[in-house]
């Protein structure tokens, strides 16, 4: 399989991003967490 | 054996997926590749193969078991088991390949029947203790499964290289299953301080992973980074399964640690709603549970940056993006 690296690369960066916003709002705004979208057990990113 | 044809067909698609030119058409939307690759390595046939390679399995060498293991088959809780040690494998076999771990297809194929029997003996045991749906014999059942499992492990490992690394693990899953058992109604016995614990739940499965690593000549820093590593990335799939099934959980007796100190405000006997559950998990309590899980991504993402892994890499930054998909800041 080729291309495992940037396609990380890239993903990596979204999450970065996702935890850059949530710091920001986290202490001013209301979480919520959608956990009944499981069972989580059955993705294992791929 | 069934599946062994499948692992072959598995390696020639891996060889010919180029993930970069998906992640470009389907305009760099992760998610959208990860379910184009699951379609590509046949997911959904892996699935159906496996429940075929189970029935074999069972017909030929567990036949004493054959009319109990059939009716526990039928249980949800199993068949979704079932089908999600397929994508497990399935991630396995692709990690072997991705690592250039060469084994010949019997042991390859050995190896992927000892984690689907030691997932439905350690499940069967699970769901023996927590719903106690079922009668004492099954126990029996679930023991054997883990033992012939083991077997197979030290067989294709070499009773040298993998007796000491499987009762290593066995050791780990057992103290957390005892732990928590123990504090049945009393309380959670992990700490927010040390969430990797939860990872020692699935344990067994490291066995192989981490024999397998050793063949593949890893050294001692390696390995207990691929150890932290995968601990960690369980610890998640622990803490995300423990805030999905807390109702549940606390019903039967098992305060887990999202729901940690809920005893302690709510004794025993107290009629437990998701309404409770939901108050109980308030901003403080979410907030916790979300940087904790985050800090479990980044000890993984550190030791799989390491250990130079780029597929369990791939794996944990999917994960977590899924995960992410799944929090709301409003």
């Amino acid at each position: 399989m080729k291309g495992l690296k940037p396609v990380t690369l890239a993903i990596s960066k979204k999450n970065k991003s996702f935890k850059k916003e949530f710091d920001k709002k986290k202490d001013k705004e209301k979480i919520k967490i959608n956990f009944k979208t499981g069972p989580w057990y059955g993705w294992w990113g791929f | 054996m069934i599946y062994k044809k499948f692992i072959s067909e598995l390696y020639q698609t891996f060889e010919q997926i180029d993930i970069y030119k998906l992640f470009r058409e389907f305009h760099n939307q992760p998610e959208l590749v990860a379910e184009k690759i699951l379609k590509e390595i046949s997911g959904e046939k892996a699935k159906k193969m496996f429940r075929e390679e189970i029935d074999y399995i069972i017909e030929n060498e567990l036949k004493d078991f054959e009319n109990i293991l059939s009716i526990l088959r039928k249980k949800e809780e199993i068949i979704y088991y079932e089908r999600s040690i397929a994508a497990l494998s399935c991630v396995l076999v692709f990690w072997m390949w991705d690592k250039k771990i060469k084994l010949p297809d019997e042991s390859l194929s050995r190896i992927i029947e000892s984690i689907l029997l030691g997932t439905l003996g350690y499940r069967i045991i699970d769901m023996y203790d927590d719903s106690g749906m079922m009668g004492s014999e099954v126990i029996y059942v679930g023991n054997y499964l883990i033992h012939l499992h083991e077997k197979i492990v030290i067989e294709v490992f070499g009773a040298e290289d993998s007796l000491e690394v499987v009762n290593k693990y066995f050791k780990l899953y057992a103290e957390v299953e005892f732990a928590e058992k123990k504090n049945r109604w009393i309380g959670c016995p992990f700490s927010w301080e040390d969430p990797l614990k939860l990872g020692y739940k699935a344990a067994p499965f490291f066995s192989i992973m981490e024999s397998l690593g050793k063949l593949n000549g890893m050294t001692e820093t390696q390995l207990k980074n691929l150890q932290t590593g995968m601990t960690a990335f369980a610890a998640v799939l622990q803490m995300l399964d423990d805030i999905s099934d807390a109702k549940d959980d606390l019903s039967n007796g098992i305060e887990s640690l999202v729901m940690s100190g809920f005893y302690k405000a709510h004794p025993r006997g107290t009629v437990i709603t998701e309404v409770l559950v939901e108050e109980f998990l308030n901003q403080e309590g979410l907030l916790k549970f979300y940087e904790t899980t985050d800090n479990l991504f980044s000890i993984s993402r550190n030791c799989f940056k390491e250990n130079k892994d780029d597929l369990l890499l791939l794996c944990t930054e999917l994960y977590n993006l899924n995960f992410n998909k799944n929090i709301e800041v409003t």
